[in-house]
């Protein structure tokens, strides 16, 4: 049996789970390869461009050990991003509006995908010692510390979100298509996802400088595969 | 060690109990703070603390006990402070302020920094910048502090809860502090994981490190306590522990008090509950009718939330049959009929003020707009927060924001409440006000589902208690 459908919208985050398998390349090798993954994904253009970078984004996956059943996970997100990108530029193109849409469907989801084959392959730590090559120690554990703690703010998100959903919102994907719930859900859904998101912000942070972490230098774990 | 205090109620005297041939670690002498002038979160404080004492700072919730504990460690910016905070404890010479103060906070989940033991320990190592190569002996010699024997490599995320607050005790004595402040420590943790600080904690004083915890329900470490103080409204703190803090146990209500029909609420028959590929427990069999309340207890990751969420229909069970209100649960179906109250409220409280947040509930639960102000007010008053109303639930302390979490939901009428933990982190004053909430709901008909990591005191009011042991969903004898 699987999760039913409000993980639609927070299908990352089982992503971000500790990896069972990693391959071992640098994490500075891993970095640069992710960024530019992600930014060919921006500059491809044209179908067969397109096929290559998906077959490209499957093989560094397959690599890179990632299971292919959190690849299944992001089929559901890909579909409802698609199906409104349709809607979108059908609204201003017409028919003509089906090839760009899938095409930028296509392209957003093959800009995620390395980032996030990048956190599942590389350690919060690891990253940390990384950035710090190019930026200060400080802003390097700041950078990591988010991507550490994004699965929890996703998971936060879920939980409200099946709180407002019980409570009586309308968050189903039919209701959602009328826009007199929109206010309602700004409300209810949006605005305190941000209050959870600065609330967390704001505890990790405390928690650090209760840990002593301070502007100065820092030093770094070397233990950490 | 100094004598115990336990029912004085005088304002403290620092330094009468206080065991004056041990060093002075820490100490609060007039110490004040607020973030508004009007309205002072902590008045006055004077406190002593020496090497190898045990402290408790009681109070019920929102009284500033975490307040304090920030300001112990000087982690508090924003505000008004007067008076000061001696931090005499110092690890060696030049030593930063308060750096030889270790705290841990509430929530372990916010303060896991790292994904496998080994650095998460070294977290702290690496904001000193301690050399790489001395990280390894200091980071294994605070684990074996905390008989936490696990491979440096082992994941955080595999660990349980207790093992998780272990950890975090590692990663600050790693630190070497001479005073260990722990936060809310018994709300987090099951029986097991109480007992295994406990010797934590027994040990550390025995090396003469000052301990404070700042807890309501401090009985698991009642033998260790050398001190209490008690914080009041308006942030006084005196000397000693209120009667009143101790856990009551409630009163068995009679089962014939509940008017309960025959219409069943809830079932289910040989459920297993679980997620992604994971089998949490089997054998899940029992019956809800109207007006029941049933208990289910368990540790910490037995799979309690789990059977929430698979009641609320956001997780399929994975083997089984499961009804609610006659049908498969889903969140579409339930809508306003089966109602959550998670263990956290401020997950679930979405408005500006108590009043909004409660006409909101019932506009959504469907009822008409003409009996709102009524109920709102009745719901209010039920729960002793009538004086809230127009309060921001997001300024109101922990026990409080529970208190209008529930209301918020008791306002909607379900049919079916389930409670995740609702007893966690509570006091013991509001702890009885949601026991009494519960009984008089059922009697109107309401089913109540609570899961709890505490099987305590709390299935003295319930008509069915399980348990989740083991992987198994058993029935406890009554």
């Amino acid at each position: 049996m699987k999760r039913k459908n409000v993980d639609a919208l927070f299908m990352v985050a089982p992503i971000l789970e500790t990896p069972r398998t990693r391959i071992n390349i640098p994490a500075g090798v891993h970095l640069f390869i992710t960024i530019v993954l992600s930014s060919s994904a921006f500059l491809v253009r044209d179908v067969q461009w397109i096929s290559t970078m998906i077959a490209v984004n499957l093989g560094w996956m397959a690599v890179c050990g990632v299971p292919w059943r959190q690849l299944k996970r992001l089929v559901r997100p890909f579909a409802m991003q698609t199906v409104m990108l349709l809607a979108l530029y059908g609204f201003k193109q017409g028919q003509q509006g089906v090839l760009p849409a899938v095409q930028v469907s296509l392209q957003l989801m093959l800009t995620l995908m390395p980032p996030i084959v990048l956190s599942w392959c590389v350690p919060a730590s690891q990253m940390a010692r990384t950035f710090s090559r190019w930026m200060p120690d400080q802003a390097a554990f700041v950078l990591s510390a988010s991507l550490h703690f994004f699965p929890m703010v996703l998971s936060e998100w879920r939980i409200l979100y099946q709180a407002q959903q019980l409570r009586g919102v309308p968050l189903s994907w039919k209701q959602l298509w009328r826009p007199w719930h929109w206010r309602l859900v700004l409300r209810c859904l949006v605005v305190p996802a941000v209050v959870i998101a600065m609330s967390l912000a704001h505890e990790i942070a405390l928690a650090a400088r209760a840990r002593n972490f301070r502007s100065g230098k820092r030093s770094c774990w070397m233990e950490e595969i | 060690m100094a004598s115990r205090n336990r029912d004085g109620t005088s304002m403290a005297e620092w330094n009468i109990t206080s065991n004056p041939d041990r060093a002075v670690v820490l100490k609060l002498e007039d110490f004040s703070f607020s973030y508004q002038a009007a309205q002072p979160i902590l008045s006055r404080i004077n406190l002593t603390i020496r090497a190898g004492e045990c402290h408790c700072l009681c109070g019920a919730t929102g009284q500033g006990k975490s307040t304090l504990a920030l300001a112990m460690k000087g982690l508090l910016d924003e505000g008004t402070q007067e008076g000061c905070v001696h931090n005499s404890a110092r690890r060696h010479e030049g030593d930063l302020p308060f750096a030889a103060v270790g705290l841990v906070l509430q929530n372990p989940e916010t303060q896991l920094f790292a994904r496998n033991v080994g650095a998460e320990v070294a977290f702290g190592l690496e904001n000193e910048g301690i050399d790489p190569a001395h990280m390894r002996s200091r980071v294994e010699s605070a684990l074996a502090q905390v008989n936490l024997n696990l491979p440096l490599c082992t994941p955080v995320n595999q660990l349980s809860m207790g093992q998780k607050y272990r950890l975090l005790v590692a990663s600050v004595l790693v630190l070497q502090p001479q005073v260990l402040i722990l936060d809310e420590p018994v709300a987090q943790l099951d029986e097991e994981g109480q007992q295994q600080l406990v010797r934590v904690v027994r040990r550390l004083l025995q090396q003469g490190i000052a301990v404070v915890l700042c807890e309501h329900d401090p009985h698991p470490f009642a033998d260790l306590i050398d001190h209490y103080w008690t914080l009041y409204q308006g942030g006084r703190l005196a000397s000693g522990r209120l009667f009143g803090e101790a856990s009551v146990a409630p009163e068995r209500e009679e089962a014939s008090n509940a008017p309960t029909s025959d219409e069943v609420v809830v079932a289910a028959e040989n459920l297993s509950v679980g997620y992604g590929e994971k089998t949490l427990w089997t054998g899940g069999a029992f019956t809800l009718r109207c007006g029941e309340k049933m208990l289910v207890c368990g540790d910490n990751g037995c799979g309690k939330s789990t059977l929430m969420q698979t009641l609320c229909g956001f997780l399929s069970p994975r083997h089984g049959e499961l009804r609610v209100l006659g049908h498969c649960p889903s969140p579409q179906l339930l809508q306003g009929s089966a109602l959550l109250l998670m263990q956290n409220p401020h997950k679930q409280l979405t408005e500006t003020s108590v009043w909004e947040e409660l006409s909101m509930s019932h506009r959504l639960a469907g009822h008409s707009r003409c009996d709102c102000r009524q109920a709102c007010e009745q719901v209010l008053e039920q729960c002793g927060i009538s004086h809230l109303k127009d309060a921001s639930p997001h300024q109101l302390s922990y026990g409080q924001r529970h208190l209008v979490a529930l209301a918020s939901v008791l306002v909607a009428r379900p049919r079916v409440l389930l409670m995740d933990d609702p007893f966690a982190g509570l006091d013991s004053v509001c702890r009885q006000r949601v026991h009494r909430l519960i009984d008089q709901y059922c009697q109107q008909g309401m089913a109540v589902i609570c899961v709890s990591h505490e099987s305590g005191d709390h299935d003295m009011i319930f008509d069915q208690v399980f348990a989740i042991y083991g992987g198994r969903f058993e029935a406890q004898e009554r």
